[in-house]
């Protein structure tokens, strides 16, 4: 940063003006970007945490003694320094349970947008890059699934086929594909009518080779935008299946289901819905800011 | 006008009619109702004579059509577990989820739309981070623990609204407040983008120059047209919204669609759920096409490309 | 201008009526004689032989009366619609009808509707819940005030059954559209009049002032009973705490505890009629690999499961470890049985001998009660068996049961809170897809112990079955279950053995 501001202040004195490339202003334009820096940071810090689980968890996530249930976290006068956020109904350590279940939150966020990415994409690809007959069939798909109510279906099929934890990824993914699909298909459609891409078909490119060698590269800046975005509604979707009790599978400690586990004490021991609650709040914000923020900084004429 | 109407109805019609497809069949392949409906203690015999009888036996296109040409005559059949003509239930069910979800949808344009607004007219000022900050944390936020949350505040510490029901105006306004606030994101982040790309258009700048007062621009002149957008995301908004409902019918003990969805899906009740998916597609179907037709009207560049 | 002022004047107007039609006080309590009770389940068909719930137990209990009656407390089967009843043979039952019953509508209970009710019923071709009810031949009326009831076959229990929760209709009522479906207000002899239904929301009680003199539920005293449907236990316990609702049940044991102090509310805790219990894929189901087909892995499963922890633990109230397939309380349930105490190392020997030194994989079906099976799934991974939960509906479990898909499960029985173990064991050991066990022998014995007319008969044969059922560790039973109550300190009620509350029996203080 310091760097490029000395460059800016020469500019009126040299004679050759030094550009900022444009890697320089995306990353000027990204370290003054107040929502990109928070959700970076807090995202950065629980993904750590996450893959840092087995080292940083005091205990481990799945031994349970009963005896030792539902203990207060350690501001509670009856707290202690062992079980640093208290127990759990079944009285296994809490902390260790939110570092492994950050892991399950994270990976079901990834997991879900990889898959519904790579249909959204292709989907939207194809309609783009085709135009005509397959555009309009992808459109008609689009209307369909939108027309779907979302949460029902997932709720209907989780329930029928068993709840798991691929189960679920499969069916959110299968869910939430649309969003790529429609911001993919505009932003290929834009390029489709470049020059380049023009002189290329000429020149007798395969449609396949164009589409991933010219049009995926640039279409990645939407599609990372989109990916953050599902990742955190795929994260609080599964939240609320295992809300109703038919997502992830204990033993797993998912934040959804911890959440859900902590419902019947939230009356008397608040602590246990709010903890994983205010995590997955700031799970999912710090995600959308991250999205928000790329947006911005990758395009900011489309800031809108 | 009359042309782009008719072929956005077909394509509607179209749209159901696949989406119907697809809701029989995934109910109908994944789980096994002669079961469920032969009741706890059924011998085999007992759910093969109740295959027959309901005719599971059958392949399912040709059941899908047997229940289309009878859906199609209004008759949805009748619930395994309620006992009761399925179009009754809905019947039943329907106005407590129409309810709140208008109640919501106005609660979530009447604090999206002002605050969309106030964050175009001062870009990039503490206001608007402020009012971005509000829509990415309403985003964020677990409706159920919110929900749980507002019971705490409003029944317990300060008892000023009833906990459960649907027999008075106070019943439906935590309820409300939870499942606009879900919605109110999305509206207020259009009508955002949708004023800015207006505000920077040459006619506004002309109607500045002209002298005209800055309120009179921003709502007659910019708002008019920032909202096309945003009624499209509305129509969407309001399909979910009564799709959406379930838990927050669970919490607030509303025994609407929602709550109607999620126990059939528990009991295995197939008729129902089908019944509740399609009434609830059909919903959203017909808010997106009335949004779609109210822009073409409001634009007539839509309606001619 | 004068447009703008109509449209403001008018918004202003149905706003206020709005407010005017809103501001209604909450009607729940002893201010308003008005008992407001919540539950969890909806309720299909207020028609009992028509559903097998919960809520259904209750509303049916509330509006109809039936031949006779289970005292609550005392668990004794007392005279009620009936002024008598004898056997005349192991097949024949014969009811001296009470007169002067009135129906809701006022007209006067007999024979004919005896037996229009009864006959509807067990009419095969009638889709009742309950396959007891098949086992009536048919009914016949002997005079205005007098019916004999045949049964196929010899039926002891037919007693408890019609005790429990068969209830006599007006004559006709199901001509409609055969069943008491929602539409018709259902006419009963019960101490409180049906006179709402909320659809999906509730059911709305009024006492009834002509009720029987004699009845052995005695007098209604509450003015009005209002049941509603919530599903969400916290909102339950919210609506008791703010006054909305005056009674609540099956209150999980962290909840009630933590309320027990709270002045607000009353606590109470209360036995259940259900039991629960872990069934094992010993008939080989699954497979013919299935490692639960060798007793010695039952007998691992059943050292190695901690049933003491649990009940102390997390069902705590008035739950106690059981040893045999049935509740204590119901007839012929022993429990002098084999008993298997808490013994981790004995279940790794076991499954040593059995030839899984390093233990095995399988599956748990259940759709219950979530920390047990965390519990339970602990306890057999700490011996070496490794299990992955299968969690959904009842539903989901028969239609896997009929699949040979399970190898493990646990849930629980209520028994539809009949004190005899014929309402539960010819259930379950029955050679048919419910069974996991598949054995002639013991099915043999049960049936013997549930056709026979004589108690000592019945004894002796369920004593055998049971303890066979213990040696050869078909089942894991766990423990009985507990009731918890949260009311309202202004009611009084009365706390049964099945963990159904009587709302009839309920007073203000």
């Amino acid at each position: 940063m310091s760097v490029q501001n000395d460059t800016l202040k020469q500019i009126p004195n040299d004679e050759e003006i030094i550009e900022p490339t444009p890697g320089q202003i995306m990353r000027t334009r990204a370290l003054r970007h107040w929502g990109l820096m928070i959700g970076g940071i807090v995202l950065g810090i629980i993904v750590i945490l996450a893959l840092a689980a087995p080292i940083a968890a005091p205990h481990d996530p799945y031994t349970q003694t009963l005896s030792n249930r539902l203990l207060p976290p350690v501001w509670d006068a009856k707290g202690s320094i062992n079980h640093i956020l208290g127990t759990d109904q079944v009285g296994r350590d809490y902390f260790s349970r939110l570092l492994y279940g950050a892991r399950i939150s994270l990976m079901i966020g990834f997991a879900t947008v990889l898959l519904s990415g790579f249909i959204g994409t292709s989907l939207g690809l194809m309609a783009g890059y085709f135009g005509g007959r397959v555009d309009l069939f992808i459109n008609y798909l689009i209307t369909v699934r939108l027309s779907l109510p979302g949460i029902l279906v997932a709720l209907a099929t989780v329930q029928l086929i068993g709840g798991s934890l691929p189960v679920v990824i499969a069916v959110l993914g299968f869910m939430l594909w649309v969003r790529f699909a429609v911001v993919i298909r505009s932003a290929t459609m834009q390029i489709r009518n470049m020059d380049y891409i023009k002189a290329a078909r000429a020149a007798g490119c395969s449609a396949f080779r164009l589409i991933v060698t010219q049009i995926l590269p640039n279409v990645l800046n939407q599609f990372v935008v989109i990916a953050t975005l599902e990742a955190a509604h795929a994260i609080l979707l599964e939240a609320a299946l295992s809300f109703l009790g038919i997502g992830v599978q204990p033993p797993l400690p998912s934040w959804g289901l911890m959440i859900n586990e902590g419902k019947d004490y939230m009356f008397f021991k608040p602590y246990l819905i709010s903890i994983s609650g205010i995590a997955l709040f700031c799970l999912v914000l710090s995600i959308n800011l991250v999205g928000d923020g790329i947006r911005d900084v990758t395009a900011p004429e489309n800031r809108n | 006008m009359l042309i782009y109407t008719i072929k956005r109805a077909l394509l509607a019609t179209l749209v159901a009619l696949t989406v119907s497809m697809l809701t029989f069949g995934l109910l109908h392949l994944s789980s096994d109702p002669a079961v469920a409906l032969a009741g706890e203690d059924a011998t085999e015999e007992d759910i093969q004579m109740v295959r027959v009888d309901y005719g599971f036996d059958k392949p399912l296109p040709v059941q899908y059509l047997a229940w289309l040409t009878k859906a199609l005559q209004g008759d949805l059949g009748t619930s395994f577990y309620f006992n009761i003509p399925v179009s009754k239930l809905l019947q039943q069910r329907l106005p407590v989820t129409l309810t709140l979800g208008a109640c919501s949808l106005v609660f979530a344009i009447l604090s999206a739309v002002p605050l969309g607004v106030l964050a175009a007219m001062r870009p990039n000022t503490k206001l608007d981070r402020f009012c971005l900050t509000l829509a990415v944390s309403a985003q964020a936020m677990p409706a159920f623990w919110f929900g749980l949350m507002l019971i705490v505040v409003f029944c317990l510490w300060f008892p000023l609204l009833p906990v459960s029901g649907s027999d008075t105006w106070q019943h439906f306004v935590m309820p409300t407040i939870v499942v606009g606030t879900n919605a109110m994101p999305a509206i207020m982040r259009l009508t955002r983008t949708g004023m800015l790309d207006v505000l920077a258009t040459d006619y506004i700048r002309t109607a500045r120059a002209k002298g005209l007062r800055p309120k009179t621009v921003l709502l007659k002149h910019a708002l008019r047209n920032a909202v096309i957008p945003v009624i499209a995301v509305i129509g969407v908004q309001a399909g979910y919204m009564m799709g959406g409902s379930v838990i927050i019918e669970t919490v607030f003990g509303l025994n609407g669609l929602g709550l109607l969805a999620y126990e059939s899906i528990m009991y295995f009740d197939l008729a129902c759920m089908e019944a509740v998916v399609l009434l609830l597609c059909f919903v959203f179907i017909i808010t997106t096409f009335a949004a779609d037709i109210m822009n073409a009207w409001l634009d007539p560049r839509i309606r001619i490309g | 201008m004068f447009k703008k002022r109509f449209i403001s004047t008018a918004l202003v107007l149905v706003l206020s009526m709005i407010f005017a039609l809103g501001i209604q006080t909450a009607n729940a309590g002893k201010k308003n004689d008005t008992l407001t009770f919540a539950t969890k389940g909806d309720l299909g068909n207020v028609d009992k032989n028509f559903n097998t719930s919960r809520t259904g137990m209750l509303v049916q209990r509330l509006f109809t009366d039936g031949l006779l009656y289970t005292d609550p407390v005392t668990m004794k089967i007392k005279p009620a619609l009936a002024a008598s009843w004898k056997w005349i043979n192991a097949k024949l039952l014969e009811f001296e009808l009470r007169k002067g019953v009135k129906f809701h509508d006022g007209s006067e209970m007999t024979a004919d509707d005896v037996v229009y009710t009864l006959s509807y019923i067990s009419d095969p071709a009638v889709k009742t819940k309950g396959s007891y009810l098949k086992k009536i031949d048919r009914v016949e009326k002997l005079s205005p005030y007098k019916v004999q009831v045949h049964l196929k076959v010899p039926y002891p229990t037919m007693i408890n059954r019609l005790a429990g929760g068969v209830s006599i209709y007006k004559k006709g009522c199901y001509e409609k559209n055969g069943n008491l479906s929602q539409n018709i207000n259902p006419n009963g002899t019960g101490p409180y009049r049906l006179t709402k239904i909320l659809d999906g929301k509730g059911f709305v009680f009024e006492k009834f002032e002509d009720y029987y003199k004699e009845s052995p539920k005695g007098q209604p005293t509450i003015g009005k009973i209002v049941i509603r449907i919530i599903k969400e236990m916290n909102t339950q316990v919210a609506e008791v705490l703010s006054g909305g609702v005056d009674w609540i049940f099956q209150v999980p044991s962290d909840i009630a505890d933590s309320l027990a102090s709270n002045p607000r509310v009353m606590v109470e805790t209360g036995p259940s009629m259900r039991i629960k219990f872990l069934r094992m894929d010993a008939a080989g189901r699954t497979g013919d690999d299935s490692p639960f087909k060798k007793l010695k892995v039952r007998q691992a499963v059943s050292h190695a499961v901690n049933r003491e922890e649990i009940v102390n633990q997390l069902v705590k109230g008035s739950s106690r470890v059981i040893h045999s397939a049935c509740r204590p309380i119901q007839f012929g349930c022993i429990q002098d049985v084999k008993r298997y105490d808490y013994n981790p190392e004995k279940a790794r020997q076991l499954l040593k001998d059995a030839g899984y030194p390093n233990g095995f994989e399988t599956k748990l079906f259940s759709f219950m009660d979530r920390p047990i099976l965390e519990t339970i799934m602990n306890d057999l991974a700490v011996v070496g068996i490794k299990v992955t939960l299968d969690y959904s509906t009842w539903p989901s479990l028969v239609s896997a049961l009929g699949k040979d898909n399970v190898p493990l499960t646990f849930h629980g029985w209520g028994s539809s809170s009949l004190a005899d173990v014929d309402a539960i064991l010819p259930f379950f050991f029955k050679l048919n897809a419910q069974d996991l066990a598949m054995d002639q022998e013991v099915t043999d014995l049960i049936k013997a112990g549930g056709s026979s007319a004589n108690p000592d008969v019945r004894l002796k044969n369920y004593n055998k079955a049971l303890k066979l059922i213990a040696e050869r560790a078909y089942w894991l039973p766990m423990f009985s279950d507990t009731m918890n109550y949260v009311s309202s300190n202004d009611l009084e009620f009365v706390s049964p053995q099945d963990g159904l509350p009587r709302l009839f029996l309920a007073k203000w203080k």
